[in-house]
Formats: C-alpha cells, sequence, structure tokens
C-alpha cells in the first residue's frame, strides 16, 4: 500500500488550557490509519498533553475528522519519540471528553436501506457477517412508528411479537415507511404522488417544495420528514450494530439507486449525519453487487492458479422502490463498472397496480384518508402482498378480502393477468437494461454472467425478461438476491477502512461510473451534458459556451443532472452568474465550463472566460454542487421569470481539430 | 499506436486489446484514489490514465487519436511502469484458456 501525503493544517489544543492553535502538518495514509506528522519548523506535538486534533484542508476538514489518527510526535531537535494515538475530534464534540478510549480499529459498516427492508453488515476480520436484530431477522422492515410520545422503528420490531401483526400496525397510519421513495423529492414528482395511497399522510401542494407527510398519532397528523424518519431508523439501527460490536461506530458506506439525484444523496447523508454516522461513500446498489462478483472471480481465479480473465456481468436489481441495472467487467479484483441505468419502479408499483386492478375504485376510495378507510387500505395491501407472493410459485392464486362498509373483493389472479397489468413495468425494467447494453458498448453474447438481485428478482416475468435479453438460460447462482448489496457496502467499507486480508479478498478495486448526465442549460432551455453518463470517476470534462446576445455582460449557469434532453426535464442542481463579461458581439466571447468530480464523488463546477484575455477578465468561480437546499421545482421557473433568456449561453460549436 | 497515450499505459507498440485492458487494471490497482487516497493529483493522475486507456481501447477514438497525433492532454504524465503480475488482470481473451 502507498504512503502517500497531504500537506495540512491541524489545529490542536493543549488539555486544560483554553485557545487553539495551528500547526502545519504531512498527513500520510499507510494502510488504512492516518498518520499525522508535524512539519520540523512548526511548534512541537509533545507527550500526551494534546486533547483533540482537526486536521483542515482546504474547506473540507471531514473526511479525516471522524479517522483515527496517530501521531508521530517529533521533538523540536527532529528526534522522533515512540508514536502514539490520539482520536481527531471532529469541530462538534470539543467538549474536552476523553476520546483516547476510542482507538478501536474503526471498520466502516456496509448498509442497505430498501424501500421495504433494511439489512445492515460488517466485515468481521475474516468474512462479511450479516447482523440479525433480536428477532433473529437480516432483512429488518423500513419503518418507523409513531405511538404516543414513543418512537420505535422496524429493527427491532417495536412491540409486535409476530410479523403478521407487525403488518398490520405498520399500515394503521402510525407508521412511516417508503422513506426512501420520498426522501428529496418535491411534491410535483410522481414517485410522491403515487405515494399518496399509502395508509399514512402524503399531502402535495404541487408546487415544486417538500411534501407534507405525517403519521397518526392519538388520531391525529403529526408531522415529520423523511429524513427524521430515516434517522430515527437510523439510530435504531446504529445500536443494534454497537450492541453487536461493543464499541461506537461512526462510519458507514451505504449502497443507493441508480436513479437518486445528487440532491437525494445530500438528503440521505443528513439523515446519516442527524443519526452520528459519517457517511463514507454512497454506492450505487448493482455496483455493490459487482464487488462482490469480482470478489468470487478473483477466488475462483486463485483456486485454479490460473491467469485472469475478464469476466462480464449484467447486473439486475429490483427492489420495492427502484430497479437498478449495471454491467460490469471484472478481471484480477478490479471491477470497472461499463454502464448504468436505474429507473424508479419496483415491487411498490407492481403492489399499486394489482391493488387498483382488484378494486377498481381505489383511488376515490382512499382519497380522505379517514380512519376506517385506512384500516380497509391495510387489509386489501397485506392481501394483494401475500398474492404476488404466491404467484411467484404458483400457477393463479385467489384473493378474497372483507374491507367492511359493504366493500368485498373475490378474485382469481393468474399469471397472464399479473403481467398484463404490469405491463408498463416490465417495459421500462427492458429499457433499463437495453440502454446498459448499449451504453457499454456490449452484444447479448459477450456477458459472461447475469446476477439477478433484490426482492422482486423472484418474480418470474422478471427473471425471463432480463435472461431472454441477455440470451442467458440460468441466472448466476453464488450470490444471495438479498443480501449481497449490504454484504459488497460491507466489504467496501472494510477497504475505504484500510482492512487488508492476508488471503487477498479484500485485494479488490471498483472504477465507479457517473449514472447520469451532468450539464447545463445552453441554446435555449436545452441541456448540454458536460460530463455525459457513464463516465468513469473521478472525471474532469470541459465544455466551450458562448453568449447569446451583443454585449451581453452576464451569463447563468444553471448546472441540472438526468437523462432529459430539455433543461427542466432534469434535477436543477444549483446555478450562479459570469458577471463583468467584456462587451462583445454575441457568438464571439469564450466561457469555459468545467466540472470535475474529485474520488469522493464531490461535484465541482468551474467557469469564466477565456477568451479574450487579460487583466479586465473576471476570475473563474468555482462551485461545489448541489447548492440548492430545497424548491428546485421552482428555482427554474423563477430564474425564468425574472432573467428571460438575457443571460442565457449558447454551445460554442466545436472546431474542427488541426 | 501513437507514442503519448501509450506512454501513459507505458505500452509496447503493437499490443493487443487485451494487454491493453490488463495494463490498465494493474495500472488502476495502484494508482486510482482509492489505493493512492486523497492526495492532491491523485485524481487528476487517474483521470489522465483513464482518458488514455478510454482512448486506446475504443475503437473510434483510436482512429481520430491516430489520425489527429493526439495533440498531447495527457502526455506530460511521467511513463508507467508495466506489471510484473499483468496475467493476474486478464491478458488473454476470454475462451482461449
Amino acid at each position: 500500500m502507498g504512503l502517500v501525503f497531504v500537506r495540512c493544517e491541524a489545529v490542536v489544543q493543549r488539555r486544560g488550557l483554553p485557545g487553539r492553535r495551528a500547526v502545519s502538518a504531512d498527513l500520510f495514509r499507510r494502510g488504512g490509519r492516518f498518520i499525522l506528522q508535524p512539519r520540523l519548523n512548526s511548534s512541537v506535538l509533545g507527550g500526551d498533553s494534546w486533547l483533540s486534533i482537526v486536521v483542515k484542508r482546504g474547506k473540507t476538514s471531514r473526511w479525516c475528522s471522524d479517522a483515527d489518527i496517530a501521531i508521530r510526535s517529533t521533538t523540536s531537535k527532529g528526534k522522533r519519540m515512540a508514536e502514539q494515538f490520539y482520536t481527531v475530534a471532529s469541530d462538534s464534540e470539543t467538549t474536552g471528553e476523553d476520546k483516547s478510549q476510542l482507538s478501536f480499529p474503526d471498520v466502516a459498516i456496509g448498509i442497505d436501506i430498501g424501500t421495504s427492508k433494511c439489512s445492515v453488515a460488517i466485515w468481521n476480520g475474516h468474512q462479511v457477517e450479516l447482523l440479525k436484530n433480536t428477532r433473529n431477522q437480516k432483512g429488518m422492515r423500513s419503518y418507523v412508528m409513531f405511538k404516543d410520545d414513543t418512537l420505535s422503528a422496524g429493527v427491532t420490531g417495536g412491540a409486535a411479537q409476530e410479523s403478521a401483526h407487525e403488518e398490520r400496525d405498520i399500515l394503521s397510519g402510525s407508521a412511516i415507511f417508503n422513506m426512501k421513495r420520498l426522501i428529496g423529492r418535491m411534491d410535483t414528482d410522481e414517485v410522491v404522488q403515487a405515494s399518496k395511497t399509502l395508509p399514512f399522510l402524503v399531502q402535495t401542494l404541487g408546487i415544486g417544495v417538500r411534501p407534507f407527510i405525517a403519521a397518526l398519532v392519538n388520531n391525529m397528523w403529526r408531522s415529520t420528514t423523511p429524513e427524521e424518519v430515516l434517522a430515527i431508523f437510523l439510530l435504531e439501527l446504529k445500536a443494534l450494530v454497537e450492541m453487536h460490536l461493543k464499541h461506537p461506530v461512526r462510519n458507514a458506506v451505504l449502497t443507493i439507486p441508480v436513479a437518486f439525484s445528487r440532491f437525494q444523496q445530500t438528503r440521505i447523508e443528513r439523515a446519516f449525519a442527524m443519526a452520528g454516522l459519517h457517511v463514507l461513500r454512497l454506492m450505487p446498489e448493482p455496483t455493490a453487487v459487482a464487488l462482490l462478483y469480482a470478489q468470487q472471480q478473483q477466488q475462483l481465479m486463485h483456486d485454479n492458479m490460473g491467469s485472469g480473465i475478464e469476466k462480464i456481468a449484467l447486473i439486475f436489481n429490483m427492489g420495492a422502490g427502484y430497479s437498478d441495472a449495471a454491467v460490469a467487467a471484472t478481471a484480477g479484483g478490479v471491477s470497472q463498472i461499463r454502464a448504468l441505468s436505474g429507473c424508479t419502479v419496483g415491487g411498490e408499483d407492481i403492489l399499486q397496480n394489482i391493488m387498483r386492478h382488484v378494486l377498481p375504485n381505489f383511488d376515490s376510495l382512499y382519497d380522505g384518508h379517514t380512519v376506517d378507510r385506512i384500516k380497509s387500505m391495510g387489509l386489501l395491501r397485506i392481501a394483494t402482498q401475500d398474492a404476488i407472493h404466491k404467484l411467484a410459485n404458483q400457477e393463479s392464486v385467489d384473493i378474497n378480502i372483507d374491507l367492511g362498509n359493504g366493500q368485498k373483493v373475490s378474485k382469481v389472479l393468474d399469471h397472464s393477468e399479473f403481467e398484463q397489468v404490469n405491463r408498463a413495468i416490465f417495459e421500462k425494467c427492458e429499457k433499463i437494461i437495453i440502454q446498459c447494453l448499449v451504453d457499454a458498448k456490449l452484444e447479448p453474447e459477450d456477458i459472461n454472467d447475469v446476477i439477478l438481485v433484490g426482492g422482486c428478482s423472484k418474480i418470474p416475468r422478471i427473471r425471463s425478461l432480463v435472461l431472454g435479453l441477455c440470451k442467458k438460460e440460468v441466472s448466476y447462482k453464488n450470490i444471495d438476491a438479498l443480501e449481497a448489496a449490504v454484504s459488497g457496502a460491507a466489504m467496501e467499507g472494510a477497504i475505504a477502512s484500510g482492512v487488508t486480508d492476508p488471503s487477498g479478498s479484500l485485494d479488490l478495486l471498483t472504477i465507479q461510473a457517473t449514472p447520469m448526465n451532468l450539464g447545463i442549460r445552453a441554446d435555449g432551455n436545452n441541456f448540454a451534458a458536460i460530463i455525459p453518463r457513464n463516465t468513469t470517476v473521478p472525471a474532469r470534462r470541459d465544455m466551450l459556451f458562448t453568449t447569446t446576445h451583443d454585449n451581453q455582460t452576464e451569463a447563468l449557469i444553471a448546472v441540472y443532472e438526468g437523462e432529459g434532453e430539455q433543461a427542466e426535464d432534469n434535477h436543477l442542481l444549483g446555478y450562479f452568474k459570469i458577471a463583468g463579461i467584456p462587451p462583445a458581439p454575441k457568438g464571439s466571447v469564450e466561457i469555459s465550463v468545467c466540472m470535475d468530480i474529485d474520488a469522493s464523488n464531490v461535484l465541482r463546477v468551474f467557469a469564466g472566460v477565456v477568451k479574450p484575455q487579460g487583466p479586465a477578465i473576471p476570475p473563474f468561480i468555482e462551485v461545489r454542487m448541489p447548492t440548492l437546499d430545497d424548491g428546485h421545482g421552482w428555482c427554474g421557473q423563477a430564474l425564468a421569470k425574472m432573467y428571460g433568456k438575457t443571460i442565457d449561453l449558447a454551445v460554442l460549436p466545436k472546431k474542427l481539430q488541426p | 499506436l501513437a507514442a503519448a497515450a501509450s506512454t501513459v499505459l507505458g505500452l509496447r507498440a503493437g499490443a493487443t486489446v487485451w494487454e491493453i485492458k490488463a495494463d490498465y487494471r494493474c495500472l488502476a490497482r495502484e494508482r486510482h484514489p482509492d489505493v493512492v487516497g486523497a492526495a492532491p493529483g491523485a485524481a487528476a493522475d487517474f483521470v489522465r490514465l483513464h482518458d488514455a486507456y478510454a482512448t486506446i481501447s475504443d475503437p473510434d477514438s483510436r482512429v481520430r487519436y491516430n489520425r489527429f497525433g493526439g495533440r498531447g492532454w495527457w502526455s506530460n504524465v511521467d511513463s508507467g511502469e508495466r506489471c510484473r503480475d499483468r496475467h493476474r488482470f486478464g491478458v488473454e481473451p476470454p475462451g482461449r484458456r
């Protein structure tokens, strides 16, 4: 493992004395441990009298603020003393508490928060271990129950002893679930609209702000946010892990759907921060599966003592809320993500389709969210869910429920009807797989293995659809459909924490790719992609733009992410203005917009005038994205209303290469 | 193959596409920011490595690269050392074994 150093500034504080001092130092990384060495000419770090050290580099102090740091103290004579271990405290926790007892090996845990179920895994020194809750479950229902003054999350299952009771409690309106579908979405989003038939309250105003969600507590709607619900859930999950490991955990690697926008990622990170966890890395779900596949292939190679051969896998993951596809090429433990695509359809949509099918007046019936309606909706949900599960193994299924108030449902559902009702969903799944193959420039024959994961991968139609597109008879067998993603995340957590394994089973690397186009609005309302999707990360790309009016002195850079050709079809991440452009005829000024995704997946946009040059040109602007906090639905419209086309940009046609 | 991009990958002339891929993986294993840490320049270094690989390994851009002589946006990279255990990363085409 290479030894790399970063020149940085450490803020040190002597125990018992007020005030902090800055010391310049070099930060080494050896293995997974950070070693802080004061520079020779700086004031000496000696003995054990230092309380807290906050390493700051530029504006970011986060990535190392939670790590264990070994201070290699240097005396004024430059003579090295014995190594001593210190814990770096973050800015918020300089309360004088002695942190030295926290010098345990801080290996990041892997978390897979599903729309419906959640699991957590750790690298236990030899292999990945999935943790079980007190009810011996590895997959825990993702929900938080609001009852009187007490809150309980699905990790422990609350007071309910049997899962049938638990499910009925969840659907009573007092529990919030499907957080992963709601987090970071505006009330105009169709996924939020589809969530309005859930037992709890999802209220929308349709103006592009966050929806109002609430749980029923003592016959009152008590409001909350998806971030808050997720944080409560994570707190319980964290407690479970800490009880198991018998030491605090701080870092986590989390799997996320491919279709998650960067804005949603910031919301997830916020929920983690609220629960006292630091997100070390966010991994698209199929890439975590690819990592597990890479490890298995490498192990096979070791066993055969042979040379490595490139293996290409298509991974299809379909859970309750999202579907993802990925193509990964792996050899020698290096897994390269060649293509990613995802969409927001999942088991929840299948469930809702079937509920609407068996009860045609479903929407009008459950509009009002009255207490008796919520109860009957819960009954329908449970019966439908049950029927879908049974359909995976049998030809047809009877659905018989008494919903009360004279409403009865009696229906026989068979495969062809099930497939007919959900045709649009299967078509979307096909679309993302085909897109993945096209983007990876591969034919079905090039795929070695097809890996099917996620709860919905058990549906026969999904299996036949994916295998058919890849012209395969069977899917890859050595991966558990429900445990793959969390296992991959735990392995990534161990690797990113610097854990090495003597048998080489952590000798792995994933080369990630961007799941969505990143670009700016230009040429009217068009979307000019600067970093196209499936670009390998880290990435840096630039593009030239020009003014659209004579003597235009200002230009708006509106940054979007997504697949739409029109800017407004995509997610707005942020915007800023370049001012002070020298007056010139339109089309003659050259404005460079550069996008940079660094190793920790942070997106930065640099923009400025590159032609004409000279001292009268304003300096470049660097903006870290996303900058928007909320209301990204109407910001774009507000900008258009305020400025019209007066500060628009146009793509500068590429000059022919000499 | 034109000189600059192949220098980044440490390739000899006439390398097969499988050798290029193996070298890329091998070098990625050494130079990826996940391996070397968040040192300044690590990301840029890897971006150059990947761009060189992407240019040479993609048939379309390889033609374009050779035609225009690859006006060196990666030529300032030091030459990569060839990997010793390159066979691990898949030098042979699949199915030949």
